[in-house]
């Protein structure tokens, strides 16, 4: 007779925890499946940008876990995590369920943190999720269509301008598409696009510092000048307070204020708070947990910690997708192994360069840390990668294709607008061009490959006397010599 | 003096008439080469026997780098003026400008290779050709396509294509 398993638990369905239960279901794992996330969808941080933008939908940014999990055997609890009692292995939901587990995956991720910055949490908009984006992309076009009927100079000029606060990655990618985007949205209204500013407010020096793209710098820092309305920076800023219509900051010690109805926040991120209430023994500075190289947590190896959660205090790994999905992995396999009756691995997690986008079709793929690409290829490879990544491969090869068709077939571009209004060749006047060219040029060969055949052939069309009448030198009437 | 200060010069309009009249140059140069193609001295005995330049005049003492061999001398010949014509029509209407254009400047460069760079030997006028007006024609055609590429409105522009929104701001 089977003996029946406590189930596996998964706290958190972002990268670790999605692909955790992705990968232990195609490994046919024996015990039973409990994934346990507070939003019904997933959200592939990483393409937040083109949400915002319109270039991918919602649906292929942000899938349901219903539609990932739907026939696989994996149970979906849609919930808030109130506790998690590691001695007696049990989770506590917030609508007071309890589960016991066997095994556990914590993969909560990160929340934002503002620092305790006054009116930042009432003000900023945050960046780290599909319905945040959405939030931003709503307030932004609601400031453009007020600053398009404003007469106030001033008054404009505040809706028009959108602060960024931090320069990491996020930031920089954030600043980059919206210097691309905001311009055609307020053209499309009617505005000068030219009185849009977009300000990257940073605390240090320089963009991307410590991070793992700072090798990108300054090709991150010359996108972001070359955008189509440039992207200011306001380096060595300390924000002081948030207020609905600006933000107060210090700069060299100097109190300062940059007026901006829009201010997007992407300045900070802390592990899941209820990390605290955990292993106090086992954390560091920033509150993560720290595991052992396959993984486990050391006084509890039956519970495992991925992402941003998890601290390797001899190979500490950035916050970026690749890691998680590499952990995500690694936690399934060693998941698997323990219920074989084997024992769990190093989680072997390979950097292959980073990513970034740089505007609309720019980025760059810094890949293997040796070569950088940049530009439209650039956006390319980020695509291409990140698409890949997608969970469940028919979501993939769904959207993937999708997005090959809109690249190649160019079938964003509607098909009833004049060409002069777009810049861009339609292929029915090109082609039309080619082939009236073709029809020039054709009896001109002709005569000039033949000219007694064509004189004979063409004599009726008047056509060869008008050629010898425009020819200024007089004809050879052989064929050209071929060797 | 006022008014001619303010008199609005159209840096659109100066590129397109600049675009065209190159086009239309090479595409005159292309019918011109079928018309000459087989009289004396004509456009096919030019390409088959035309040591290449290069700089200029060559040394005393030195006859200069052979003709191009007949394999690649004879397709040549007989496809240059054909994409003179049909590339020249294309920039000229301002069709796949990066593209027609890049082709049209490698063109130049190798009509600019075959006749020499400082034909007259001098870069002072002397009575001959003292630079070869190819090479602006290079960079003019370079500037069509710089100015196609880089100006705003066209990333606006490559934009609103991108994400479908031209067709809502034409209802």
């Amino acid at each position: 007779m089977d003996r029946i398993y406590p189930p596996t638990i998964i706290l958190g369905g972002g990268f670790v925890g999605l692909f955790t239960a992705l990968h232990l279901r195609q490994q046919n794992y024996p015990r039973p499946i409990i994934l346990i996330e507070q939003r019904d969808r997933f959200t592939f941080k990483p393409l937040l940008y083109e949400l915002l933008t319109g270039e991918l939908h919602p649906e292929q940014v942000c899938p349901r876990y219903a539609d990932l999990f739907s026939n696989n055997g994996i149970s979906f609890v849609q919930d808030r995590l109130d506790r998690i009692d590691l001695p007696q292995r049990l989770v506590t939901l917030a609508s007071g369920k309890d589960y016991a587990y066997g095994n556990l995956v914590i993969a909560l991720g990160s929340q934002t943190t503002y620092f305790n910055i006054p009116g930042a949490e009432d003000n900023a908009f945050p960046f780290t999720s599909a319905t945040e984006a959405l939030m931003l992309k709503a307030r932004l076009q609601d400031c453009l269509q007020t600053a398009s009927q404003t007469k106030d100079p001033e008054q404009r000029q505040r809706l028009l301008t959108v602060a960024v606060i931090g320069a990491g990655p996020a930031g920089v990618e954030l600043a980059c598409t919206l210097a691309d985007i905001l311009p055609v949205w307020y053209d499309m209204m009617g505005g000068d696009y030219e009185e849009i500013r977009v300000v990257l407010v940073n605390r240090s020096e320089s963009i991307l510092k410590g991070d793992i793209n700072s090798r990108l710098r300054q090709t991150a820092k010359k996108s972001l000048g070359d955008r189509t309305v440039a992207v200011e920076l306001l380096l060595e800023a300390v924000v002081m307070e948030i207020t609905p219509t600006g933000v107060k900051y210090s700069h060299k010690g100097q109190p300062n204020f940059l007026p901006a109805m829009t201010i997007a926040w992407t300045g900070g991120t802390v592990p899941h708070p209820l990390l605290q209430t955990l292993s106090p023994e086992n954390r560091n500075q920033r509150g993560q947990l720290q595991v052992m190289p396959t993984l486990q947590l050391p006084q509890f190896p039956e519970v495992f910690v991925g992402g941003d959660c998890a601290y390797l205090q001899d190979n500490p790994q950035p916050p970026t997708a690749q890691v998680a999905y590499q952990q995500g992995k690694a936690i399934a396999h060693n998941l698997k192994a323990l219920a074989d009756g084997r024992s769990p691995v190093p989680a072997q997690v390979n950097l292959r360069g980073t990513l970034m986008k740089l505007g609309i079709d720019e980025g760059v793929a810094n890949i293997f840390d040796r070569w950088e690409v940049k530009g439209e290829l650039g956006h390319l490879i980020r695509h291409g990668t990140y698409l890949e990544l997608l969970p469940k491969p028919i979501h993939n090869f769904k959207v993937t294709t999708e997005w090959l068709k809109d690249e190649l077939l160019q079938r964003h571009q509607p098909q009833s607008i004049n060409p002069r209004q777009v810049g861009r060749t339609p292929l029915v006047a090109g082609v039309t061009t080619v082939a009236a060219s073709l029809a020039i040029a054709f009896p001109l060969i002709w005569h000039a490959a033949q000219p007694e055949q064509f004189r004979q052939q063409m004599t009726g069309t008047g056509i060869p006397t008008l050629i010898e009448r425009m020819m200024p030198l007089r004809s050879v009437d052989t064929q050209p010599q071929r060797q | 003096m006022e008014s001619l200060l303010n008199f609005k010069i159209s840096l659109k309009k100066a590129v397109a008439l600049n675009r065209i009249t190159m086009g239309l140059f090479f595409f005159l140069s292309g019918i011109g080469n079928y018309l000459n193609f087989n009289v004396d001295n004509g456009f096919f005995h030019t390409v088959l026997t035309q040591r290449l330049l290069l700089w200029g005049p060559f040394p005393a003492g030195w006859e200069g780098t052979p003709p191009l061999p007949p394999l690649l001398a004879i397709p040549y010949a007989w496809l240059l003026p054909l994409a003179e014509i049909i590339v020249g029509t294309l920039f000229a209407m301002g069709f796949w400008v990066r593209w027609t254009g890049l082709l049209l400047i490698l063109m130049t460069f190798s009509i600019t290779l075959a006749f020499g760079i400082i034909p007259g030997g001098s870069l002072f006028a002397n009575g001959v050709e003292s630079f070869n007006k190819n090479i602006m024609f290079m960079t003019l055609i370079w500037m069509v396509i710089a100015y196609e590429i880089d100006t705003k409105k066209a990333r606006m522009r490559r934009t609103m294509e991108r994400l479908n929104l031209l067709e809502k701001t034409i209802q």
